[in-house]
């Protein structure tokens, strides 16, 4: 027989009034329900604790779309009392198929592994603090946003995927001044704030820190390699809400002596033609490279110099070229060039940047550059080393260079 | 007085014919031609051509190469040196000018046969190429060239004095520096004619 001092004592283990204990009913029937929800969806999430890891979730959208807003309001709900902060990355499977791409594994760097799908890839940007039953917005991440940033005096390139967001942008996209037109174009970026979120335990999630994105940063943002557009930062909040940085972007001009179209990275090389990032090198015995001068002929056509050439004059360019082998077979690989001063050490280092500075270097195509000493006398007679390896650091050969009248 | 204008010819293509129009074409010529300007500017070079293995049978790739250098030379192709003070449309690449006008501001108080004329000079530089291989901000190196070439000179018939030479912010984007030269020149349109105009005819 049940008595009242028994009803009572299952609700107190339920909750201490008669309202909790209906909460704690509605959950455990959520709970129980959970699956058999037509929005049920087997994610993957990135958890601060616990790394990369499958959590049940429901998937719904707002029924009505919104023609002012540039998206239709994506929610995502998980089991009760389960909560994530605003800004973690969550794989969501879509119609396609009902998992994610890796549903017998469980990656520790999802984003490198070769079944990584951009299309499933969303961002926690909102969370509904409902009474129960809470609901996160969450927008699609859409762009692999990279630049190059400088710590420690060293210049690194950093990734980080996010959303590009549309901005009422009321103009014709260009400003007519006195005497020039320029460009007058914006739009948003939310990012996540990936210290705020993980901390130091971001660099073993292999994720970039978003905090060392700062104004005047730039990036392509486009999927046109023949005219690439681009985008300055021009304000950065990230106040509010906490985990998701919005970003103001300024449409900018490509600068064709600093930015790399192919590798879609802005200020990859400095004003002088060299490669910004450090380059690691470790030498492989088994590969060979060669360095050669090259001249270019009455019809326009480069062609390798055979007296191999180890001078250069000033305001007159020189190119050269290099070629790799691996076992005898001509490598395809991607050229980075480098200029050493080789001269007096009595130098201080100013004076030895401000001579290799004089030195202009352009990239011509993957394996060859040319060099145009600048106009002045003070570069006669001073030597230089030129070096070159591949991106992997796996062949390198460098050559001296004297510069003469 | 009849003037006989259905009898006007006139040959178009002679610079002489106006004198700005003889000053414009010699400053032209003369920052053309000049051996530093064009490299200052930053004028990009034109890349070289690549060599086929068989001259006679190019692989595909060659010609898809060869075809890629043509397309970006042809790209690379900037009137830099502009005979009028304004760029035309909007400038999608980070690009530098001289630009350049002549201007007739007013007679000699004491001889209208004498004019004033300046020479405005304006060399624009796009913010993310101030910097040159020189240490030397750009705007400065190329004002620097631009009055070696024309401070005092004779070349344009009188001596050109220059007034001034200022900074000027144009926009967001774009620095400049604007030199005024000035040169006091005949106010006539033809020097054989003096001050009488050629279609005036005093027949009746």
């Amino acid at each position: 027989m049940i008595t009242l001092d028994m009803y009572q004592s299952m609700l107190n283990v339920k909750g201490k009034n008669l309202s909790q204990v209906r909460q704690y009913n509605s959950a455990m029937v959520m709970n129980t329900t959970f699956i058999g929800d037509i929005g049920y969806k087997r994610v993957y999430i990135l958890d601060k604790n616990e790394g990369w890891r499958y959590e049940d979730a429901k998937y719904s959208k707002h029924a009505t779309p919104s023609i002012l807003k540039d998206a239709v309001d994506y929610y995502l709900q998980f089991r009760p009392r389960i909560h994530y902060p605003v800004g973690t990355y969550v794989f969501i499977p879509n119609d396609e198929d009902y998992e994610i791409g890796f549903e017998d594994y469980e990656p520790t760097d999802p984003f490198k592994d070769e079944n990584f799908d951009v299309n499933k890839l969303w961002m926690i940007v909102g969370k509904n603090d409902a009474n129960e039953f809470v609901r996160y917005n969450i927008i699609k991440c859409n762009w692999n946003f990279r630049w190059i940033a400088r710590i420690n005096g060293e210049n690194k390139i950093f990734n980080i995927w996010g959303s590009v967001r549309n901005a009422n942008s009321y103009t014709s996209g260009v400003w007519d001044a006195d005497y020039s037109t320029a460009l007058d174009n914006v739009t948003n970026a939310w990012i996540p704030d990936t210290y705020l979120l993980y901390e130091d335990d971001l660099y073993n999630y292999n994720l970039c820190d978003s905090r060392y994105l700062r104004h005047e940063h730039r990036f392509m943002l486009t999927h046109n390699k023949l005219d690439p557009k681009v985008y300055t930062v021009t304000k950065v909040q990230d106040l509010v809400p906490q985990g998701i940085i919005k970003l103001t972007l300024k449409q900018d001009e490509l600068d064709e002596v600093r930015d790399n179209v192919d590798l879609m990275l802005c200020n990859y090389y400095n004003g002088s033609g060299e490669i910004v990032t450090k380059q690691e090198s470790h030498i492989d015995d088994t590969a060979r490279s060669y360095l050669w001068s090259a001249i270019v002929d009455e019809d326009g056509i480069l062609q390798r110099n055979r007296t191999q050439d180890k001078v250069l004059h000033i305001a007159k360019i020189s190119y050269f070229n290099v070629e790799f082998f691996l076992k005898n077979k001509l490598q395809d690989l991607n050229a980075e060039w480098r200029i050493d001063y080789n001269g007096e050490s009595d130098l201080s280092d100013e004076e030895i940047e401000h001579l290799c500075n004089l030195l202009v270097m352009r990239q011509i195509d993957k394996t060859t550059i040319s060099i145009k000493p600048a106009k002045t006398n003070k570069l006669i007679g001073e030597k230089f080393i030129l070096s070159v390896q591949d991106s992997n650091g796996d062949y390198a050969s460098s050559v001296e260079l004297e510069v003469q009248k | 007085m009849k003037r006989d204008i259905k009898g006007i010819s006139r040959d178009l293509d002679d610079r002489r014919n106006n004198d700005i129009v003889y000053k414009k074409d010699k400053l032209f010529k003369m920052f053309n031609e000049d051996p530093d300007l064009k490299d200052v500017l930053g004028v990009l070079e034109p890349k070289p051509l690549n060599e086929y293995l068989d001259v006679d049978n190019p692989t595909e790739e060659e010609l898809k190469i060869r075809q890629e250098i043509i397309e970006y030379n042809e790209k690379i192709k900037h009137d830099q040196i502009v005979p009028f003070l304004k760029l035309n449309g909007l400038q999608k690449e980070v690009l530098n000018f001289v630009m350049f006008d002549v201007r007739d501001d007013g007679v000699d108080y004491y001889n209208d046969t004498m004019k004033k004329q300046y020479i405005e000079v304006m060399c624009v530089v796009h913010e993310d190429d101030m910097e040159t291989e020189y240490g030397i901000v750009r705007t400065d190196l190329l004002d620097y060239i631009v009055r070696d070439l024309l401070c005092w000179t004779n070349a344009l018939g009188f001596q050109v004095v220059l007034e001034e030479d200022r900074p000027y912010i144009l926009d967001a984007d774009y620095y400049s520096r604007r030199m005024r030269f000035a040169i006091k020149t005949p106010n006539l349109v033809n020097k054989h004619m003096g001050r009488n105009n050629k279609y005036d005819s005093f027949k009746f």
